[in-house]
């Protein structure tokens, strides 16, 4: 450890990018409510961008600073208010007048404004302007996992002996960006990768193995393309390639990632950006074709068409002989035969239109679209699941109404999918007074309500089958001093993935902010989930729901020591409860990071213990990454985890990153199962990234 | 004086008098004790549909309906004023309750009467109460309430009577934050020895807190005997103008999320809430407050 502190004194580094701690939190939350491994750089390129084009806070821009979570409806509404009654905000000082914003919404906000009085236009669009005003970034990055894995270490030509366990191809992943950008007018972009394990070009397979695979698996794995533009007359968006849609609340039509329940107790409200390329490497989330949305006046039309294949697997009907699919992957691996025959297996035509109405603060949008697969997904006859998704054809539309009054915003959206399927969602936000903003929000999703591209607000991971009010409040209690709370009281009529009967489930959590001088920051969190489950003893045939209940607290602190360090500590404590299974779990770590203003480098580091006693106990944390890459480990059992992370910019728009991350178990001889099965007591990643500004 | 923390501006009770009112007080009683025609519960359960409203966090708020819940809470009414609830649990009419109450400043001091009834025909619970409470220097307020409970089974299978008090007192650390707490029955009286019969011991504590003249916030603690845990409770109260109030409220257990309106119309309020239990769904209350003017 010493040895560490002294490296990172020498060094001179300084950490590279951290968040705000509440994105911090909301992406350990949704880490925490799905165990696929997402890309969350979707939810967070918006937000780089920001940070790097910071928008004018006397302009109406400041309101996309809603979309990445850096003010709230409460805040935006104090800071137009402000400006309304003393003219524009000239500088960073006059925030400290504006009403409502506690120390903690002032820093964050200061990074992402310029102040001034006149707004800049945007420069009409020419070819000259085209070429004049163009950037463009290339991102390349490798990453692996020192340790081999079980899947590796049988020989790719034996595979055939264990197709679902024998990785085919090499243990790097490669992922590789360039996006072209000019103003606000034109971008484009192309992003590859090849996960870990899967084939890189030219790699052996042996005989046996090719003639088990459906198809050859191509180099790279994956591949997205999109090129856009924007603002020429009529035409206010269009994109060819790769991009997502996100209308309204998400309800009908919405298909990148969102955030939800977080410490960020007043964002629950979606805010669709229609049209919008796609970058993310989540192979199964996007769609592919074209969009293009016309606006005249208040009106704006987005009409959309996608065909994209999907990862699925298919088995032969009996009696008819013909294919279906009996399940959706969404994990986008592609290393083993039997998800490389998994792969692109169906494919899903999307098309339908959207259209938007503008009048002063209210905002009305309807949707409808259809989606038609070329091969029929079998009903799963689970009583859990009768109600899923099952045929090769769906339609959905829906309404989504969003009106501000003077102290109040009003945010809903009803959609009904071919079925039969009927949800809605209805909310308001709530400034009465610039102290205290509540959030209250109410859904229904029907059983059988049906959507394929929808991510609404929600507890459970499927859409349906759910109701519940949520209530969150913010309030500030003093300019350092901030709390933040909700409770979310939600039902599921029908059964559920191992909840044989309708169940019930409550979340809570309360937060106490503190941000003081010479950014000494704190906070205390206490959460508490609690859901029912199905309880089956060996002796009882009929299972029998039970709470499963958690809950959590954490204290976290940062403060500045010397001059250029930054240290942080952690302190979490879980309590898992379920029948006879009781565990407490426990986290502590301690980082170090190390900015100086002048010097290119900097550097990050952390060390954790951790000791829970169980899977059930276990405890998510944020780590700090390389650009664009995600680290949000679930610590469980008992080890230490530790990482460095260094940044270096030798030459303005040139950067590299290397970051090395590693978790010892203590008493353990192998970590994991199947083919991710490692001998051994340590599991380390290992990552380095360059980016080139041009 | 729906929001108004102003406590320590509570005005001098005024002596007007008012024998149309007395009439009326009457007259409403007589309507009370007919047989079967308004009805109540009590027993420390929360009432008044303002306070339904925020979960039923009411201990440390001055409010009409604090002389169910504490009866500290009425220290501070200055002029007479007579309400009546209706509360349907989990909207099953044999689970209503029915009351009746007034308030009567006298000297420094608040009277008030209570009249409840909970049930049917062939369960009932009746409550009958009186309150006294009064202020102690500028800032703090104490109450104590005197209750008549009865319960009767089917025609004439069974029947009980008894006695037993709660006590409350609030305090305005300033004109924002006000603290409150309350007992009801803490000697633990009970009507019989059968577990059924028991007329629970509950305590309260909690806070207000008033952002602005728009917005009231609550947070409570309760303990009641019946129940083995502390439910923690949290409300919130808008008033956007003063004849509109919007109110919300969340709990840990039981009750679980809450939310009503208000409405002022010249010397009336009108007051509904619902809230929601999990599993049993919606309980809903409905208030209609009279306030007498000076």
């Amino acid at each position: 450890m010493l040895l560490l502190m002294f490296f990172v004194l020498t060094v001179r580094g300084q950490s590279a990018d951290t968040l705000q701690p509440s994105l911090d939190n909301a992406l350990e939350e949704l880490a925490r409510s799905s165990d696929a491994v997402a890309d969350y750089s979707d939810l967070l390129e918006q937000y780089r961008y920001f940070l790097e084009h910071p928008v004018p806070v006397n302009g109406p821009e400041l309101k996309k600073l809603l979309e990445i979570r850096v003010i709230n409806e409460a805040q935006l509404f104090s800071i137009e208010t402000y400006i309304r009654q003393n003219g524009p905000i000239l500088s960073a000082n006059e925030l400290n007048y504006v009403q409502g914003l506690s120390n903690e919404a002032i820093a964050r906000l200061k990074r992402f404004v310029t102040y001034s009085a006149n707004l800049q236009k945007s420069r009409p669009l020419s070819f000259k302007n085209l070429v004049r005003y163009s950037r463009s970034q290339v991102l390349f990055r490798y990453e692996q996992v020192p340790e081999k894995s079980a899947g590796y270490l049988i020989p790719p030509d034996s595979a055939y002996l264990k197709p679902g366990s024998v990785y085919l191809g090499t243990p790097q992943k490669l992922y590789l960006r360039y996006a072209f950008q000019s103003e606000n007018h034109m971008r484009a972009g192309v992003t590859m990768e090849k996960d870990a394990g899967e084939v890189f070009v030219g790699s052996n397979l042996g005989d046996s193995v090719p003639q088990l695979l459906n198809k050859a698996p191509g180099f790279p794995d994956f591949f997205s393309v999109y090129a856009s533009v924007t603002d020429i007359g009529l035409l206010k968006k269009a994109v060819v390639g790769d991009y997502h849609l996100e209308f309204g609340q998400g309800l009908t039509l919405w298909s990148g990632l969102a955030f939800g329940k977080s410490s960020q107790a007043c964002q629950v409200k979606y805010y669709g950006r229609g049209i919008r390329p796609n970058t993310s490497v989540n192979e199964n989330l996007f769609f592919r074709g074209v969009a293009t949305e016309f606006g005249y006046k208040s009106l704006s039309l987005t009409a959309f068409y996608s065909r994209k294949n999907y990862d699925a697997n298919l088995e032969q009907e009996n009696s008819t002989e013909l294919e279906l699919a009996t399940s959706l992957q969404e994990t986008g691996y592609h290393r083993t035969i039997n998800e490389v025959n998994d792969k692109n297996a169906l494919s899903i035509s999307v098309y339908g239109a959207h259209l938007n109405f503008d009048y002063k603060r209210i905002r009305l949008g309807g949707t409808y679209y259809e989606s038609r697969l070329d091969i029929p997904i079998q009903k799963n006859d689970q009583p859990y699941a009768v109600y899923y998704f099952h045929g090769n054809r769906l339609q959905n539309a829906g309404m989504d109404l969003n009106a501000g009054f003077n102290k109040f915003t009003f945010f809903s959206e009803f959609s009904y999918s071919s079925n039969g399927g009927l949800a809605g969602i209805a909310g308001v936000n709530t400034f009465f007074s610039d102290r205290f903003t509540l959030t209250l929000l109410y859904r229904n999703y029907a059983k059988n309500y049906q959507t394929l591209f929808a991510n609404p607000f929600r507890d459970s991971g499927h859409v349906g089958n759910e109701n519940g009010f949520y209530l969150g409040l913010e309030a500030l209690l003093t300019k350092n001093l901030t709390l933040s709370a909700y409770a979310d009281l939600v039902a599921f009529p029908w059964m559920r993935y191992q909840v044989s009967g309708p169940s019930t489930g409550k979340s809570f959590l309360v937060q106490l902010n503190y941000e003081g001088k010479k950014d000494l920051k704190m906070y205390v969190q206490i959460r508490f989930t609690q859901k029912q489950k199905d309880n089956t003893p060996d002796d009882v045939y009929l299972s029998q729901l039970h709470n499963e209940r958690r809950l959590e607290f954490r204290y976290q602190l940062s403060y500045n020591l010397f001059r250029y360090f930054i240290l942080k500590n952690r302190l979490e404590y879980v309590h898992y409860d379920f029948v006879e299974d009781r565990q407490r779990g426990f986290l502590f770590y301690q980082d170090i990071f190390y900015r100086p203003e002048q010097t290119p480098l900097s550097a990050g580091i952390r060390f954790a213990v951790f000791n829970t006693e169980g899977w059930n106990s276990r405890i998510y944390t944020y780590e700090n990454d390389v650009l664009y890459a995600f680290s949000i480990p679930a610590l469980y059992d008992h080890g230490y985890r530790t990482y460095l992370l260094v940044s270096w910019e030798p030459v303005t728009n040139l950067k590299f990153w290397f970051r090395a991350a590693t978790t010892l178990f203590n008493g353990k001889t192998e970590l994991g199962s199947g083919a991710s099965a490692l001998p051994g007591n340590h599991r380390s990643t290992i990552k380095a990234e360059v980016q080139w500004k041009f | 004086m729906y929001l108004s923390l102003e406590s320590t501006k509570c005005e001098k009770p005024n002596s007007m008098n008012t024998s149309r009112w007395v009439l009326l007080f009457f007259w409403s009683f007589v309507i009370v004790l007919c047989p079967s025609s308004l009805h109540s519960q009590a027993w420390g359960e929360e009432l008044g549909a303002r306070i339904a409203g925020m979960n039923n966090t009411s201990v440390a708020l001055p409010d009409f309906w604090n002389l169910h819940n504490n009866p500290a809470g009425i220290a501070c009414l200055s002029v007479p004023a007579i309400g009546i609830n209706y509360a349907s649990r989990f909207s099953l009419k044999e689970l209503s309750t029915k009351s009746l109450a007034m308030v009567y400043p006298v000297q420094k001091s608040v009277l008030g009467v209570t009249v409840d009834y909970f049930g049917y025909a062939l369960y009932h619970e009746v409550k009958a109460g009186l309150v006294y409470s009064r202020k102690l220097g500028k800032r703090l307020s104490v109450g104590t309430q005197l209750d008549y409970l009865s319960v009767a089974f089917g025609e004439g299978y069974a029947n009980r009577h008894r006695f037993t008090f709660g006590l409350g007192v609030q305090y305005a650390v300033t004109d924002e934050l006000r603290l409150g707490a309350s007992v009801y029955n803490p000697v633990g009286i009970r009507y019989d020895t059968l577990q059924s019969l028991v007329i629970p011991a509950v305590f309260r504590a909690g806070l207000a807190y008033s952002f602005s003249d728009q917005l009231l916030t609550t947070a409570e603690l309760e303990k009641s005997s019946l129940l083995g845990y502390w439910n923690v409770r949290a409300g919130v109260e808008f008033r956007p103008n003063e004849r509109f109030a919007f109110r919300a409220g969340t709990g840990f257990y039981r009750e679980v999320f809450s939310f009503g309106m208000g409405y002022a119309w010249k010397n009336l309020k009108f007051d509904i809430a619902s809230t929601v239990h999990q599993q049993l769904g919606l309980t809903s209350q409905f208030s209609i407050l009279y306030t007498f003017r000076k």
